[in-house]
């Protein structure tokens, strides 16, 4: 039973990392209509900023704010100078600028940073573990992690439900042009938009980071996972992106613990391991599967258009 | 640009902008065809008799990863079908041969079936499976349209590479020599490089031939059909999604044997050929070469691994460039080498 509510805390803090990644995104593609693949490497900047900033001064808080103001003005810089552009050109053209920015910042973080993977310690003062149950000690690092999730998930829900930035965000979604007409400095909505979204993936960047070694190219697999969570979650949607990132998070973790064991009464304990393994790799694109099989809008989809 | 007569209807945002040749073949793209194919052919025998002969191998994958590109360019410039998985396919027809030829040089057996290293047997198995996973992957990812379409197939391509990774018994992500392995096909040793040249040049020719008939076909022009507007086919009658799907399945068919290909070239067997950035680079081969135009993914490996070639000895960071340079096409010629080469009209959103 401890085991289960340690691997559950795990799954809870991979999804709501993946969230911090996939709710920018979501946003992103929901208001702009863009498909942006170098939202990975903006998690990277957050990473690299951090782990410089980090080894610098040695200051935690320092590193993260650094982290996320690094990937905010990166994010800027892009929509300012190329995502722009791009608002009314056709996927493929964005889908291939966006990684013509992938391959740019995979390899600038190299003549920057050199080769040697860089390390980001989680902060001294949540190096501990806390009991969550009596006889159940958890890394308090990762509950902060889950806390600073669900702190993301509050805030976007209210700017994007409660403000007059989040009314403009949500007609925006529908009625691009309606949102302009009525005076809103729609260009302006956009880059705020794109630059909070890139801020929260520098964000995720740096909190997932202690657990990685941060080198060229780690974005990329949780640009791919934000990707299956927008399938999953459907488009443009907060809840679909909460959802899914849970479904997803708990999902991975879960198959990575149970499934060797389960194989493991069939098979021999070895082969049990690999088979587990791959197939637990594959357990969060399964999930995909059943979606697209069943509502391949998304769970939480906005209409179809 | 677009027939006059389908493109008012046509507003769907994911709609791909036509590409130069959307009327079919011209006579100057079968002449640029022919003529880059005939370049191409004599290009092993020059640089060997410049004393570069290094370059042979090269040009070997111009010819493979062109292949590769130029069925990816048949879903995505004829059928509208934007693939961010296009390495799923390379991967799976490289671990079809390279698990094979891994079990013959093993002595063991993949599934009860003994290895071989023929490439009479291994690249058209491949060619299956990557038929049947193109099936399977797109069957699901049609499901959906536009920007999850291209998330889906990207999403699947991770999938496919994790499984790859997750194979230790071919060295796991660091993947498996397969040097002893010869390369037969059939009676004939291509282990000489300029041979293996001409076998899959040849093979390039047949597929060049093949694609061209079959977007010119009625089977083609329903694909083509699609791509400008689902709606009116849809309404026509045609089963657009079997349609879509039969086509997306045949690329996938040319790109694992593009695959299987490219391991019988390179001998060796790794997850690499399955990495999500390879259906990047499949991508960029195909709009530098210009969308819609199938020779134009011959054309765009070749530009793409002549500046590979020519960068590495000046600097590590070629791809760098590489970015660099993308964005300046998309932003300034979206119409590629071709469609730059040939002229024309500029065509709008």
């Amino acid at each position: 039973m401890n085991l289960f509510i340690e691997q559950t805390l795990n799954g809870l803090q991979l999804g709501f990392t993946l969230l911090m990644v996939s709710a920018g995104l979501t946003l992103i593609f929901g208001i702009m209509n863009i498909i942006n693949l170098a939202h990975g490497s903006l998690f990277m900047v957050g990473a690299f900023v951090a782990a410089d900033v980090g080894g610098r001064t040695g200051n935690y808080l320092l590193a993260l704010l650094a982290g996320i103001a690094g990937a905010a003005v990166a994010g800027l810089i892009v929509e300012l100078g190329l995502i722009r552009r791009l608002y009314h050109r056709d996927h493929l053209y964005q889908v291939l600028a966006t990684f013509a920015l992938v391959l740019i910042a995979n390899q600038a973080v190299q003549m920057i940073w050199g080769l040697t993977p860089r390390s980001v310690s989680a902060p001294a003062f949540l190096d501990r573990t806390v009991p969550v149950l009596p006889g159940l000690p958890y890394p308090a690092y990762r509950l902060a992690i889950i806390a600073t999730g669900i702190a993301v998930i509050v805030f976007l829900h209210l700017l994007v439900e409660r403000t007059r930035v989040g009314m403009w965000i949500r007609a925006g979604r529908t009625h691009r042009e309606l949102v302009g007409a009525f005076g809103v400095n729609v260009r302006l909505l956009y880059t705020l938009v794109f630059a909070v979204g890139a801020g929260l993936a520098g964000l995720a960047g740096v909190v997932a980071a202690p657990f990685l070694s941060v080198e060229s190219g780690i974005g990329d697999h949780f640009l791919i996972l934000s990707f299956v969570v927008i399938v999953v979650g459907g488009i443009g949607s907060l809840k679909g992106a909460l959802y899914g990132s849970l479904m997803l998070g708990l999902a991975d973790t879960w198959a990575r613990t149970y499934l060797p064991d389960l194989f493991g009464q069939f098979v021999d304990p070895s082969t049990a391991a690999t088979a587990g393994a791959s197939v637990a790799s594959a357990s969060i694109y399964l999930v995909m599967v059943v979606v697209l099989v069943v509502k391949p809008n998304g769970l939480f989809g906005l209409a179809d258009e | 640009m677009s027939d006059p007569q389908t493109a008012p209807a046509s507003r769907e945002r994911t709609g791909i902008r036509l590409g130069l040749w959307a009327r079919g073949p011209s006579r100057w793209h079968i002449a640029l065809t022919v003529v880059f194919l005939a370049l191409l052919s004599v290009a092993p025998l020059w640089v060997e008799a410049s004393g570069r002969g290094y370059l042979v191998t090269v040009l070997t994958r111009v010819v493979i990863f062109g292949l590769a590109a130029m069925s990816l360019d048949f879903v995505m410039g004829y059928g509208g079908m934007v693939s961010l998985g296009h390495a799923t396919f390379l991967g799976a027809g490289a671990y079809t041969a390279g698990a094979l030829t891994y079990h013959s040089l093993d002595g063991s057996r993949l599934l009860g079936i003994p290895g071989t290293d023929q490439a009479l047997v291994t690249w058209p198995l491949a060619t299956v499976v990557g038929a049947l996973l193109g099936l399977v992957i797109g069957g699901l990812s049609l499901r959906t349209k536009g920007v999850y379409f291209i998330m889906a197939t990207l999403a699947f391509n991770q999938m496919i590479y994790f499984l790859f990774n997750a194979l230790e018994i071919y060295g796991g992500d660091d993947g498996v020599g397969l040097f002893a392995a010869s390369r037969a096909i059939g009676p004939l040793d291509a282990s000489d490089d300029i041979v293996f040249f001409y076998v899959c040049f040849a093979v390039l020719v047949v597929f060049t031939v093949i694609l061209n008939l079959v977007v010119r076909a009625p089977f083609g022009r329903v694909v083509r059909g699609c791509r400008s507007n689902m709606a009116r086919m849809a309404a026509l009658g045609y089963q657009t999604y079997r349609y879509r799907l039969a086509a997306f399945a045949l690329s996938a068919a040319i790109t694992s044997l593009a695959g299987a290909m490219a391991v019988t070239e390179s001998q060796f067997l790794s997850p690499s050929f399955a990495e999500w950035t390879e259906s990047g680079e499949l991508l960029i081969m195909v709009i530098v070469g210009g969308l819609g135009s199938l020779i134009g993914g011959v054309i765009g490996a070749g530009a793409l691994f002549l500046l590979e070639e020519l960068s590495i000895d000046i600097t590590d960071n070629w791809q760098f460039f590489v970015g660099i340079g993308l964005l300046a096409i998309v932003l300034g010629a979206p119409r590629g080498l071709t469609g730059t080469l040939l002229g024309g009209r500029r065509s709008h959103d």
